[in-house]
C-alpha cells in the first residue's frame, strides 16, 4: 500500500483502518499524521453534527402514535358498527322478505296478497270499462278484445317482487279474484293454499291466476280471459 | 390497562432512536420544525409496519430507510428555505470551549452547503454509524462509489472549511 492508497481509504472511512492501512501507517510518519489530523477533523465533525434533539420528541411520537391508534380503532369500531347495523337490516330485510312471501310460490303470494287487500271483495257493483282498462294500460297490457263483464274491483297492485292487475269478480257462489301477472310466466297448474284454490294459466305476455274458495267458475273465466287477453276462445286445457 | 408488546416494542424503538433520527433528518433537511415532523412521520410509519422488522440490529437502518423516503416525498412536494445557522442548537454547549464553538458553527455552515450527494453518505456514516457498504446497500450504490463520494465528501468539507476560515480571519 501507498501513501495515496492509505489517504484514499482514510479520507473515505477514518475510522476503520484495516490491517494493511496499519501497518503502512506504521512505517510512515507524514501518513501517521494524517491520520491524526483526520481524526481530529471527524471529532469536530461529530460534535458539529450533534444538534440538540427537542425536549419531549419521544413523548410527543408516541403520543401522536398512541392517538391516532385510538383514532384508528374507534374508526375500526364504527366500521364494526356498520358492518353490524348492515347486518341487522339484512336479517330484518329477510324476515320482512320472508312475511311479505316476497319468494314464496305464486299460489302463497297471491293468498298473501289477498288478506293485505279484503277491502277489494266489498263491492259487488261492476266498475265502468275504462275504470278496468286503466290499470291495463298502467301495465303495459294490451287488450286483444273486451274484458269479461262484471268485475268489480281493478286495481294495478304488486304482488311480490311482480307487477299485476289485481280483479274481483263476483259469482253467485262467491267471488273471484283475478290476477293478470303482465310480465310473469308461471307453468299452468292449480293449488291449494290456506284454504284458497288457485289456478295459473300462462297467458298472453305473463301469467293469469285466479283465486276462489270454489273453482267451478274457473275453466270459464279462463276461456273468457284468453278471448281477451289474446283474442282466441280457445277451450281451457282440462275443461270439459 | 394492559400494553401489547407490540406497543412495548415501538416505545423502545422511539426512545433508543429519535435522537439519531432526529439528528439525521435536521442535517438532511436543515430546518428543526421539519426535522422534527420528519422524525414524528417516520415512526408513525414505522408503527404501521412494525411486523416488517424482524431484527433489532437492523431498526436504525430501517427507520433511516424510511426517513430518506419520507424526505424524499417531502421534496417532491415542496422546496425549503436555507437554514438560518444561527438558529440551530447544539448539544452541551457549555462544556465547549469558545474555539470549539466557532470551529462547529464553521462545520455546520460547511455542511449545509454541501451537495446532498456528498452530505447524505457522510450524514449516514458519521451520524449512523454505518459501514461503506451499508450505505451503499441504503443508497442503492456500490461500494466503490460510495467510499469516493465520502473521499470527495471531506475533501470539499475542508476546502468549504478553509474558505470560511479565511473569511472568519478576514
Amino acid at each position: 500500500m501507498n501513501c495515496l492508497d492509505y489517504r484514499r481509504q482514510l479520507g473515505a472511512d477514518p475510522r476503520r483502518e484495516t490491517p494493511e492501512m496499519q501497518e503502512h501507517r506504521r512505517g510512515c510518519a507524514g501518513c501517521a499524521a494524517h491520520q491524526a489530523r483526520s481524526l481530529g477533523f471527524e471529532l469536530a465533525l461529530k460534535r458539529s453534527l450533534q444538534v440538540a434533539v427537542p425536549d419531549g420528541l419521544a413523548e410527543r411520537i408516541l403520543l401522536a402514535q398512541a392517538t391516532g391508534e385510538r383514532g384508528t380503532r374507534t374508526r375500526r369500531r364504527r366500521r364494526w358498527g356498520w358492518l353490524a347495523a348492515a347486518a341487522v337490516l339484512v336479517a330484518a330485510l329477510g324476515v320482512g322478505l320472508q312475511q311479505l312471501q316476497l319468494f314464496a310460490p305464486l299460489a302463497r303470494q297471491l293468498v298473501v296478497h289477498l288478506q293485505h287487500e279484503p277491502e277489494a271483495l266489498l263491492t259487488h257493483v261492476p266498475l265502468p270499462v275504462a275504470e278496468i282498462e286503466r290499470p291495463f294500460a298502467q301495465r303495459g297490457v294490451v287488450l286483444a278484445a273486451p274484458l269479461p263483464a262484471g268485475i268489480s274491483y281493478a286495481q294495478p297492485c304488486p304482488v311480490g317482487t311482480m307487477g299485476s292487475v289485481h280483479m274481483v269478480m263476483p259469482e253467485p257462489e262467491g267471488p273471484v279474484t283475478v290476477f293478470f301477472l303482465p310480465t310473469h310466466r308461471e307453468r299452468r297448474g292449480d293449488y291449494v293454499d290456506q284454504g284458497m284454490h288457485v289456478r295459473a294459466v300462462p297467458m298472453g305476455t305473463g301469467t293469469l291466476a285466479l283465486v276462489a274458495a270454489d273453482t267451478r267458475h274457473f275453466d270459464a273465466l279462463e276461456a273468457g280471459w284468453r278471448y281477451s287477453l289474446e283474442g282466441t276462445a280457445a277451450t281451457a286445457a282440462g275443461a270439459p | 390497562m394492559q400494553v401489547s408488546s407490540r406497543q412495548r416494542q415501538f416505545d423502545a424503538l422511539v426512545r433508543a432512536h429519535n435522537g439519531d433520527l432526529y439528528r439525521y433528518a435536521y442535517w438532511l433537511c436543515g430546518d428543526a420544525a421539519l426535522a422534527q415532523d420528519l422524525t414524528q412521520e417516520t415512526f408513525l410509519r414505522a408503527w404501521r409496519s412494525l411486523d416488517a422488522l424482524r431484527e433489532t440490529d437492523a431498526a436504525k437502518a430501517w427507520l433511516i430507510t424510511i426517513l430518506r423516503r419520507e424526505h424524499a416525498r417531502l421534496y417532491e412536494r415542496k422546496s425549503f428555505d436555507t437554514t438560518d445557522i444561527g438558529e440551530l442548537d447544539l448539544d452541551d454547549r457549555d462544556s465547549l470551549s469558545p474555539e470549539q464553538l466557532g470551529e462547529d458553527s464553521l462545520v455546520r455552515a460547511a455542511m449545509l452547503q454541501l451537495e446532498p450527494k456528498y452530505r447524505e453518505p457522510l450524514l449516514l456514516q458519521v451520524l449512523g454509524g454505518f459501514s461503506c457498504e451499508e450505505i451503499a446497500r441504503e443508497l442503492g450504490l456500490g461500494a466503490a462509489a460510495v467510499m469516493t463520494q465520502l473521499f470527495r465528501a471531506r475533501q470539499k468539507l475542508k476546502h468549504l472549511l478553509g474558505a470560511g476560515r479565511g473569511e472568519a480571519s478576514a
